[in-house]
């Protein structure tokens, strides 16, 4: 699920048949997976940025944010290609904005002012000298400059869902906020005063579509406001059961002792319970102060799951097609070297005691059957037959031997390392196989173990006890 | 006299129009794409 060209064809259609003005934004954290990246990483993600911006830019995209995720390599990347990136908060040795500040745009007979702010997460990935203004200080300023000529007002943020809530509450005239570090899942639109505020889940799998009707800045109120209270409800009502369950085991500092997965999933869920009571006590005061003479601004919102089956837009297809042939290229030519990159002492597979999935069939004859009719079996076809094979981060989960810091080699892997064997799971088999009766591999993995790789992005269900009974 | 009494109910409902009358637009948004141009396999 996702893809830019297919988010970019559903722009296309919707914006095209739509009589109504568009605006099109992305919030930020847009450019890289992992920050800071990693050195044998640097080529491919090189590469995927410069790919995504010139896409964005085929999109005419009006306003681009800036979060953690855009500032893997440095600032002079952003600053130079023509992107209409907006951020109020990132500032040169001179204390100047290193963005601009605010983007204008005239939509039919509104103009809407769009500003940007990264937050104080940003700071340990800017080169010396530069900062990050606290947001109470550089926000203001902005506001002051955009409220005289503005009739929406348009937050990117990627300050945490909290900061974002005491901006609606403080700031009542940012009337819409899109957030970059919103958690996981989408979020629809949630009024908090006069601000709606919302996100879409990441690695681009949805497109979010809020259709406005603007009768100023006085507030809002979707149609649906008992629905949206009665969804909140819903929702701290199953992360409360969840919590219930984990903790009618025992204290959860206890139970997890030696899981700190575990302990930080717990400590995820009552974060996110603690987010969603805030909203939903927002959803209830405005329901509270609904005033039927003063008719507040009406929205309805979609997130459109960009679904393989979906088409694509042709000239942004060509850009993804091109990222790959460019990444596959680069990452071959480091392969041909052994997988070594200049400096970078890797271990290999064999050195780290992986024996390959044939060495387990030796023995194992009746489970081998059964894993082969898995998809773990097929795992790296799949990537074949995307051309996605020598893609530093995809192929980590779909071949067996990962050490981290190693993913230059595993371009050079032996066929019976390739999919997701039996040591992906179990451990480094080379030892057992060695010495079958003295040395054990693990028996059932943690399910730390899989979700390493069936993280919410990849497998929104995912389910330990159910899949686990699945593998073989 | 009719045409009189036309122009000020015309002049009574405008408020109502305009009050109700609101500009619609439509906002495309996304985030988060962390790097992602297509799934993996």
């Amino acid at each position: 699920m996702g893809g830019l060209s297919k988010k970019a064809f559903q722009i296309e259609q919707i914006g095209g048949k739509a009589d109504t003005p568009t605006l099109k934004v992305d919030a930020g954290n847009l450019l890289f997976e992992h920050v800071p990246v990693a050195e044998q990483q640097r080529r491919q993600a090189r590469i995927t940025a410069l790919g995504i911006m010139e896409a964005y830019r085929l999109l005419e995209v009006d306003a681009v944010g800036i979060g953690r995720n855009d500032l893997g390599l440095g600032l002079d990347l952003l600053q130079g290609d023509g992107l209409p990136f907006v951020n109020a908060d990132i500032v040169d040795k001179a204390g100047l904005p290193v963005f601009k500040e605010t983007r204008i745009r005239e939509l039919g007979s509104l103009k809407a002012g769009i500003t940007g702010l990264a937050g104080a997460s940003v700071q340990s990935l800017l080169p010396e000298g530069f900062a990050v203004l606290d947001w109470r200080k550089a926000l203001p300023a902005v506001l002051d400059r955009l409220r005289g000529q503005c009739d929406v007002i348009v937050l990117l943020s990627a300050l945490t869902t909290q900061e974002n809530l005491e901006i609606a509450r403080s700031h009542p005239d940012v009337s819409l906020i899109f957030e970059a570090e919103g958690g996981a899942g989408n979020k629809p639109p949630v009024a908090v005063g006069r601000t709606l505020i919302t996100h879409v889940t990441n690695q681009g799998k949805y497109l979010g579509v809020l259709d406005i009707d603007w009768h100023g800045a006085s507030g809002w109120a979707g149609a649906d406001l008992a629905e949206q209270i009665r969804g909140k409800q819903s929702t701290i009502d199953r992360l409360s059961w969840q919590i219930r369950r984990i903790e009618q085991r025992g204290a959860p500092t206890e139970v997890f002792k030696s899981d700190p997965a575990g302990l930080s999933a717990y400590n995820r869920l009552i974060e996110q319970r603690r987010q969603e009571e805030t909203l939903l006590a927002g959803l209830r005061r405005n329901a509270a102060q609904a005033d039927p003479t003063n008719p507040p601004s009406t929205f309805a919102a979609s997130f459109i799951g960009l679904e393989s089956s979906m088409p694509d837009r042709a000239d942004v297809l060509l850009i993804t097609e091109r990222i790959k042939t460019e990444i596959a290229a680069a990452n071959q030519q480091i392969a041909a070297k052994g997988g070594a990159l200049p400096a970078t002492p890797l271990a290999t597979p064999r050195d780290a005691g992986y024996a390959g999935h044939n060495s387990c069939t030796a023995c194992h004859r009746d489970i081998a059957g059964r894993w082969q009719q898995t998809r773990h079996a097929r795992a790296f076809d799949s990537l074949e037959t995307k051309g996605q094979q020598f893609n530093g981060e995809c192929i980590v989960c779909h071949v067996t031997g990962v050490i981290t810091g190693n993913e230059p080699y595993l371009l050079t892997l032996p066929e019976n390392l390739l999919q997701v064997g039996c040591e992906a799971c179990h451990g480094p088999g080379l030892a057992h196989a060695a010495a079958p009766e003295s040395v054990h591999p693990q028996k059932k993995p943690a399910a730390a173990v899989c979700l390493r790789c069936h993280t919410p992005e990849q497998d929104d269900h995912f389910d330990y006890d159910r899949k686990s009974k699945l593998v073989h | 006299m009719k045409q009189l009494s036309l122009l000020l109910l015309a002049f009574l409902l405008l408020p109502i129009s305009i009050a109700g009358a609101g500009q619609k637009l439509t906002v495309f948004y996304s985030n988060d794409v962390r790097g992602k141009t297509e799934p993996c396999g």
